[in-house]
């Protein structure tokens, strides 16, 4: 490949463009192993030692497709194959090799015909070794990869199967389940791309060294070196890689990228698999044109500003699954009217836009496009030439964004200017991350927010009442006069994060949600009743707290979860109801001890 | 609030449709269901009790300073509590005629059994016979129906029997009581449930479609498996909503097998008889089976649009020949009525389409509606039809 890196020409790119799941030129490269690429999870450092253990017999790997189950398989295969291990079969839907005495049986898919053998008879040969009554025994282990639906539906309520069948179905119905030590039931689904554990790094980390090949060992982007090709000076792709590879900006960069991925994680509409990051990554840094392309678009002088970095993060017209789902938190579409305004009137190569900047990064690819947009704008508020309008958006919103991944929070700071943590959609972002990184809500802090906040949304606007107890309508007439409210306990709720355990040995881990639950009489551990509360219900639950009032539609498609925690919660037995009529003295009713109904005057 | 007036008179026939086709007020009618669960099928038509406004029963609560205590020691409280009354626990109508007096209360929102003790029989019921409808698919399951049932328990919770059909709060089981059934028990446990009409006993309806029966007892059952997830007021208004829905659907199926029975003189469908509680399913083989395309996209999508007015405009041309189909059984029972021993039953009724007497009965009677003597008013309906008959006639003879 050496070769072909002469004369302005990086073969790697074509690679990248193939791991990108819209890509014009092949998809290949988005699935099964890839040996350049593919990086080392907890899977690999975790869950193949306990594979090479010998009382492991059954491995289940589950999850979306793209999560990487197909890929895992085969890099065990290939580690096996350097070891020396003796493969007698070998397939597009597995293999099967022996080692240390121990035969291994791979199957990629356990969901599918496979070459006119139908799914169940191929699964009923693979499982044949783990019928009967007892736990299995044989020098032999079986990796399977299989859609959760497909194994309950094979294994569960068979009679060849009843001591599987049992752990199975335990695996399924109970959280505490520890298999068998026999078994390791994986679900990756569970795994998150991003995670914050100090002890080992995220996969998004992993890709993205990988991607970056910073130290050079894979020699990605020697050929995009000034002396390599003539373009550097203005290609989009080397701006972008040596800008996450810079020492002081790269990191600074790759934390406010990390930030985003975490707010889709939390948002909880979209798991991201591994082929969703691949898929993106290699989108966000080397777009989805070849040397050749980029070449051409340069030398007829077309803007190519969309392709860098900070902007193809929120791209508008791909329809990449994460792509899309990302354009929803457009850092470019929040406001700050300070900023916005310091923007209009600031070129980028104005000394005070340039202090806004992280010193040190030389690369200035973006510079020519930005400032022939900011020159382009309109001539004053009369000037309503369309082309130079569109101008003025995409000059507005390319510098929000490169200022969200490239400002000095000092700086900003100093300059009076809102940091980029501002820019993002969420303003409760750091209070969620931070619940869900410890894990704890410490002294309750959080439970009595969301009560007030749920209480609010039920229109009780007393503070004390509505922390101190959750507060829910009795009836959902808007016009009566009267207002009352059934009243349960703050003290019977609490906010959990949630873990997967036994599981998160294997795999990387960051709960996605926080679970408001109820934990007051008659509850039941096994089916609790509680509000799964994603980020964007936070965030307007927190805005509830502050006094905003959700408009009706909100309530009907946003809140639906919402709507149904609190009947559940209404359904438990009040022993207080609230009464008012001005929303500012309220009084009681609660019984007293011989089951009298007493009313009093909160506050006196 | 209208009366049944004679043209609706002449149109019912609740042998082959139980429910009057009017509105219906729902909350009503299942109060009334639930006068009948208690009372077992015995209507209550009159009372004694005085006219009650929410005032009342705030004065009730100022005279039992022991079981309600703080609650009238102000204006302000009595007001809160009267409005809380009115808006939670009554169902009030205005009194006089231009509805501008005080709300005088028509029953106690049916959240439990002993709010029948306060439904006023005086005040007109806009029930349409469904409580009896409902009564009769309900009276021989034991989901509804009885103290061992789902749903009676339920009902009934916190209060013991007492007379005939009256309950009383059961101190022994008062501190179990969320608060709001506890204020309502102890609001209404001095009342009594007024006496039952014998004389208009229920009487056991023979259902058109025995299966769709067993579908409403069916989905009734499956809502009821969440009573005690779900809070009290909620689950009636699914009850109400659910039985409403399975009325209209009762409704829908039940003009095309009128319409059938009419036409071919067939009664009821040939899936229906093995349908039981396992085979419900079989239901949608039911060549009657009311078919309902819903728009979900509220008009946005054109096609679903277009379906949902078409399925709307077959509807509307079924019931129209309904209307007519009804209208010549009622006739044919009214003819069969003069043939003892004529028992009502449609298998009865059908056989007395071919009688010897038939055609000539109704020549008589239309000759009857026909004739008109000098100075009679004629009901401008009546004139429409012998007008379109006229001219008919003249435009026959105009061809021959």
């Amino acid at each position: 490949m050496e070769a072909d890196m002469a004369g302005n020409h990086n073969p790697f790119v074509a690679k990248f463009l193939t791991i990108y799941s819209q890509s014009e030129l092949s998809t290949a490269g988005t699935r099964g192993y890839d040996p350049q690429t593919y990086v080392d999870t907890k899977l690999d450092l975790k869950l193949t030692p306990r594979i090479y253990s010998p009382e492991t017999r059954l491995v289940v790997l589950t999850g979306n497709a793209g999560d990487g189950k197909t890929a895992y398989i085969q890099r065990l295969e290939s580690l096996a194959r350097d070891q020396g291990a003796r493969f007698s079969e070998q397939t597009d839907n597995g293999c099967t090799y022996k080692m240390d005495g121990i035969a291994y049986q791979t199957l990629y898919d356990g969901s599918q015909d496979f070459e006119g053998a139908k799914n169940d008879q191929i699964l009923k040969e693979f499982f044949s070794d783990l019928e009967g009554t007892a736990e299995p025994n044989g020098a032999f282990t079986k990796i399977i990869a299989i859609n959760e639906g497909k194994l309950r539906d094979f294994i569960l309520n068979k009679r060849e199967y009843s001591w599987l069948g049992r752990q199975v179905h335990h695996y399924f119905e109970s959280d505490s389940f520890t298999p068998h030590k026999s078994l390791i039931f994986i679900n990756l689904n569970l795994r998150s791309v991003v995670s914050d554990n100090e002890n080992e790094p995220s996969i998004f980390d992993l890709i993205l060294d990988r991607f970056l090949d910073k130290e050079g060992p894979m020699g990605f982007w020697n050929a995009c070196a000034p002396e390599n090709c003539s373009y550097a000076n203005r290609c989009y792709i080397r701006y972008n890689i040596e800008t996450l590879r810079h020492p002081d900006l790269g990191p600074i960069v790759r934390h406010r990228l990390k930030q985003l991925f975490y707010a889709v994680l939390f948002r909880k509409i979209r798991h991201i698999t591994v082929r969703d990051i691949r898929s993106f990554l290699s989108y966000i840094l080397i777009n989805k044109y070849s040397c050749h392309q980029i070449q051409a678009d340069l030398d007829r002088g077309f803007s190519v500003i969309d392709r860098f970095y900070y902007n193809a993060v929120f791209p508008n017209d791909e329809k990449d699954r994460l792509a899309r789902t990302m354009c929803d938190l457009d850092v470019s579409l929040t406001s700050n009217p300070k900023l916005d305004n310091f923007i209009h009137f600031h070129g980028p190569d104005d000394d005070l836009c340039l202090q806004l900047l992280i010193v040190g990064h030389e690369e200035r690819q973006d510079q020519a496009y930005l400032k022939k947009l900011f020159e382009s704008m309109p001539r004053g508020t009369d000037d309503n030439d369309p082309i130079r309008r569109d101008n003025a958006h995409r000059y507005h919103r390319s510098l929000r964004k490169k200022l969200f991944f490239e400002s000095a929070e000092d700086q900003m700071k100093a300059a009076g200017f809102p940091i980029w943590k501002d820019f993002l959609p969420y303003k409760k972002f750091a209070r969620f991350s931070q619940v869900v990184h410890t894990r704890e809500d410490q002294h309750f802090g959080l439970r009595n927010n969301l009560t007030l906040a749920i209480s609010k949304s039920e229109r009780i606007y007393n503070e004390i009442i509505g922390s101190e107890n959750l507060c829910l309508r009795s009836t959902s007439t808007t016009k009566a006069n009267t207002k009352g409210f059934y009243s349960f306990p703050a003290s019977d709720f609490k906010v959990i994060v949630k873990d997967i355990g036994f599981q998160e040995e294997f795999l990387e881990y960051t709960p996605n949600a926080l679970y408001y639950r109820y934990i007051g009489t008659g509850a039941n551990p096994k089916n609790p009743v509680e509000l799964e509360i994603p980020i964007d219900l936070f965030e307007v639950l927190c805005r509830i707290r502050e006094g905003y009032i959700p408009a009706a539609n909100e309530v009907r498609t946003f809140f639906l979860n919402l709507e149904m925690f609190k009947r559940r919660i209404a359904a438990k037995r009040p022993d207080k109801i609230y009464l008012t009529d001005d929303d500012s003295s309220l009084f009681e009713i609660k019984k007293d001890p011989a089951n009298n109904l007493i009313m009093t005057k909160v506050g006196g | 609030m209208m009366g049944i007036n004679k043209q609706h008179k002449a149109f019912r026939f609740d042998k082959i449709m139980p429910i009057d086709a009017n509105n219906i007020i729902l909350e009503q009618a299942f109060a009334r269901f639930l006068v009948l669960i208690r009372t077992k099928g015995v209507p209550i038509t009159t009372t004694n009790k005085d006219t009650i406004y929410p005032r009342s029963l705030v004065e009730l609560i100022a005279d039992d300073p022991t079981h309600f205590q703080g609650m009238t020691t102000d204006t302000h409280r009595k007001q809160l509590l009267e409005d809380w009354l009115a808006n939670e626990f009554a169902t009030t109508i205005k009194v006089g005629r231009s509805g501008d007096g005080d709300a005088r209360i028509a029953n106690m929102k049916p959240i439990h059994m002993s709010t029948i003790k306060l439904l006023d029989p005086r005040i007109r019921s806009q029930d349409r016979d469904l409580s009896k409808f409902l009564y009769n698919v309900f009276q021989d399951s034991d989901l509804i129906m009885g103290n061992e049932s789902l749903l009676l328990p339920y009902l009934t919770t916190g209060t013991a029997d007492f007379g005939d059909h009256d309950s009383k709060i059961d101190e022994s089981k008062a501190a179990e009581l969320d608060i709001e059934t506890l204020f309502l028990l102890r609001l209404l446990n001095d009342f009594k449930v007024e006496k039952v009409d014998k004389k208009k006993r229920i009487t056991a309806h023979d259902f058109i479609c025995p299966a769709q029966r067993q579908l409403i007892i069916n989905d009734t059952a499956r809502l009821l498996v969440y009573k005690d997830s779900m809070p009290r007021r909620e689950l009636i208004d699914y009850l109400i909503m659910l039985f409403a829905f399975h009325a209209a659907l009762y409704c829908l199926k039940s003009f095309r097998l009128i319409n059938h029975l009419a036409d071919t003189g067939q009664y009821r469908c040939r899936h229906c008889r093995g349908i039981n509680m396992g085979s419900l399913d079989r239901l949608s083989e039911c060549e009657f089976q009311p078919d309902i395309f819903v728009d979900l996209t509220s008009g946005q999508d054109k096609e679903c649009d277009r379906m949902a007015k078409d399925k709307v405009a077959n509807h509307h041309a079924i019931m129209y020949n309904y209307f007519r189909s009804h209208y010549k059984i009622k006739k044919i029972d009214e003819f069969a009525s003069r043939f003892p021993p004529y028992n009502h039953s449609i298998e009865n009724l059908m056989n007395f389409t071919n009688h010897a007497d038939f055609n000539a009965y109704f020549h008589v009677r239309l000759t009857d509606i026909m004739g008109v003597e000098e100075n009679e008013i004629i009901d401008p309906e009546i004139k429409a039809i012998l007008d379109a008959l006229v001219k008919s006639r003249n435009w026959c003879n105009a061809l021959k």
